[in-house]
């Protein structure tokens, strides 16, 4: 199937070469380009049982350049290019780690790897490539694009075409599609849209429909469609109760349960969360999802499949699962965090204390531990905790 | 010439006599508002949060239409480029173009300090209205910074949702410019005081460019915000303000 795929590789260089050549009229403020972008340096720190005292150090360069161009007053042309750097230890012990990162999962092959080494390799993909054409009330996007269904904060049913993980931190931009997007605007707070997710057979392809509209002071979505072989319907909000954010998504999946399709499985998988911001600027966040297919023992999860690989479907492997935040903004250069998912079935749980630093005004520093916990067999037991610090700098 | 001094001197006279008896606090107030912010704007400012041994600085570029319709797109620092808000009435939407993102902010949010300044939300969107939200008391007359002022006292209406406990503003006789206000919370203690200056001519309008907000009893803390640029003449529609636009802000 890859070999089918389009081999831009050539053309990329092409692409990058003018990228790095317009990063100068930037400072020109030439009204008709922009590019902006920004370096991470990430190093992860994982210590694989708690007896032993045996670290592994993993780094991770990573540079990000985002470019738009503006042809004409209605159009718009995008790219977003990633290139990253890894070496360490996981380098060196995985197996197949490099090839995994070199996989596109899209229609189009748009990534692949510079070089590889025993302990390194680097990684180019473009994760956003599209033009964008604004007429009236219509708004037509075609290629590689984020198209976000998400209400809630942390878990996202609703969002069938690039379901992210949580645990994905390092990810903000989180991945795209390859998709013709058409959008119509019917009011100033409410819009419909139809996406055509290319695949190569009609299993591999997506047909999807949303309209949002504003009413009562709430966002109201429904959506639906066929998406990769399911037929999908969906229902998601946003708005207040007193001053607290409110906030739902549900999809159901309706699944062929054989090759031929002739019999059908059925899917729901929901979230729902309310946030508040008290005045001192104190965040408290709490969320849950369900899952009608998820278990409710001996729930497998996999850290880096759950990161490569997620639907709407898989968003958690368990029947349900709760999710707890507390952030708080210390001064304007300290902002900490702390959230936590906890599995009420078997009581293992996964925590995240955060704190971001900002050095200068374009400099961050960001330190977060993944931790997990659990008994065996649990969701998060037996898994290793994971140290990360990363300095950003954003141009 | 003498007699068009005069003229013009009594014109002062008379306007300001009128303003000091005819009208009362609540209409200066009124007045002030017009004048500062005007029907419909675009402006271009920066913030800087300066602190005893650091500062930081935000960029933006605003559109408004009266009271309620706004939109600010954020220009600096890099890793913010592109965020921007919508606040139509009382709704008020967030949006990620690095996620493709419409984040619709709930109302305990808009209480929230502006990335992390001593501005909250509602300062630079205003969902309060120091015209329609309050009582107003001239308490005097005083000079600020070599300007004759009116001394106002602004309490809060039983019902409306305002955080702030009692507001004094000084408003500028000459222009009816804001040059200082005093914010005080629900027990009478000063918390913030803004100082406003710099008054010139810009996008046809004459009005203060440089804001500082002190935050009372912490040496050395305030924010700044520098008006850039700014265009009163502008004619903005309504329909401007749509989320559809706000993705296109640039």
């Amino acid at each position: 199937m890859n070999a089918k795929k389009l081999k831009w590789h050539t053309s990329f260089l092409g692409v990058l070469i003018l990228l790095l050549a317009f990063t100068q009229s930037k400072a020109q403020n030439d009204r008709s380009w922009e590019i902006g972008g920004y370096v991470k340096y990430l190093q992860t720190v994982t210590s694989l049982s708690p007896d032993s005292s045996e670290l592994y150090i993993d780094n991770l360069v990573h540079n990000r350049l985002n470019f738009n161009w503006y042809p004409g007053k209605n159009w718009k042309v995008h790219a977003g290019m990633r290139n990253r750097l890894f070496y360490g230890d996981f380098v060196k012990i995985l197996p197949g780690y490099a090839d995994l990162i070199a996989e596109d999962m899209g229609y189009f092959d748009l990534t692949f790897n510079w070089f590889e080494g025993d302990a390194y390799f680097l990684n180019t993909t473009f994760d956003r490539l599209y033009v964008d054409y604004t007429t009236g009330k219509w708004q037509v996007k075609v290629g590689r694009q984020r198209v976000n269904w998400g209400q809630n904060l942390v878990w996202n049913p609703n969002d069938v075409f690039n379901a992210f993980s949580y645990f994905d931190f390092d990810y903000e931009e989180r991945p795209g599609t390859d998709a013709v997007r058409i959008q119509y605007y019917p009011s100033f707070t409410s819009k419909a849209e139809f996406v055509y997710q290319l695949g190569e057979t009609l299993e591999e392809s997506s047909f999807m429909g949303l309209y949002r509209f504003n009413k009562w002071e709430y966002d109201i979505q429904l959506l639906g469609g066929y998406a990769l072989d399911d037929i999908v319907a969906g229902l998601g909000w946003s708005g207040h109760i007193g001053g607290a954010g409110f906030r739902g998504e549900a999809t159901y999946f309706s699944i062929p349960a054989n090759e031929e399709g002739e019999s059908r499985d059925e899917q729901v998988v929901a979230s729902i969360s309310g946030d508040y911001t008290f005045k001192n600027s104190l965040y408290l966040h709490a969320s849950a999802i369900y899952n009608s297919k998820g278990d409710t023992e001996n729930i497998q999860f996999n850290y880096l499949g759950q990161q490569l690989s997620l639907s709407a479907k898989t968003l958690t492997p368990s029947r349900m699962e709760l999710f707890y935040q507390m952030a708080y903004q210390i001064s304007p250069l300290f902002y900490g965090s702390a959230s936590m998912i906890y599995n009420p079935f078997d009581a293992s749980f996964f925590m995240a204390p955060s704190l971001s630093v900002s050095m200068m005004d374009n400099l961050e520093l960001y330190l977060i531990a993944q931790i997990f916990s659990g008994g065996d067999r649990s969701q998060y037991g037996g898994f290793s905790n994971l140290y990360f610090w990363r300095m950003r700098w954003s141009f | 010439m003498k007699k068009g001094s005069f003229l013009a001197t009594a014109i002062i006279v008379l306007s300001s006599w009128s303003l000091a008896y005819a009208q009362d606090a609540e209409e200066i107030i009124r007045q002030m508002d017009l004048n500062m912010r005007g029907e419909e704007s675009i402006q271009e400012m920066e913030m800087t949060i300066v602190r005893p041994t650091w500062d930081r600085t935000i960029a933006m570029k605003s559109w408004s239409k009266g009271q309620d319709y706004s939109m600010i797109l954020i220009t600096e620092p890099a890793k913010e480029r592109g965020q921007a808000f919508l606040k139509r009435d009382k709704e008020m939407w967030n949006w990620l173009p690095s996620i493709d993102r419409m984040i619709k902010i709930p109302p305990s949010m808009m209480m929230q300090s502006w990335m992390g300044s001593d501005f909250t939300n509602d300062d630079l969107v205003r969902e309060s209205s120091i015209v329609k939200d309050f009582t107003h008391h001239l308490e005097g007359e005083e000079t600020i910074r070599g300007h004759e002022a009116y001394r106002i006292r602004l309490d809060p209406k039983p019902d409306a949702a305002v955080v702030w406990g009692k507001i004094l503003i000084w408003v500028g006789k000459e222009d009816l410019l804001e040059l200082k206000a005093e914010f005080y919370d629900e027990d009478g203690y000063l918390v913030n005081t803004m100082q406003l200056s710099d008054i010139r001519e810009m996008g046809g309008r004459k009005l203060p460019t440089h804001w500082e907000m002190i935050p009372a009893d912490e040496e050395g803390k305030k924010t700044v915000l520098q008006l850039i640029s700014a265009d009163f003449t502008v004619d903005i529609e309504e329909s401007f303000f749509s989320q559809q636009n706000l993705k296109r802000l640039r």
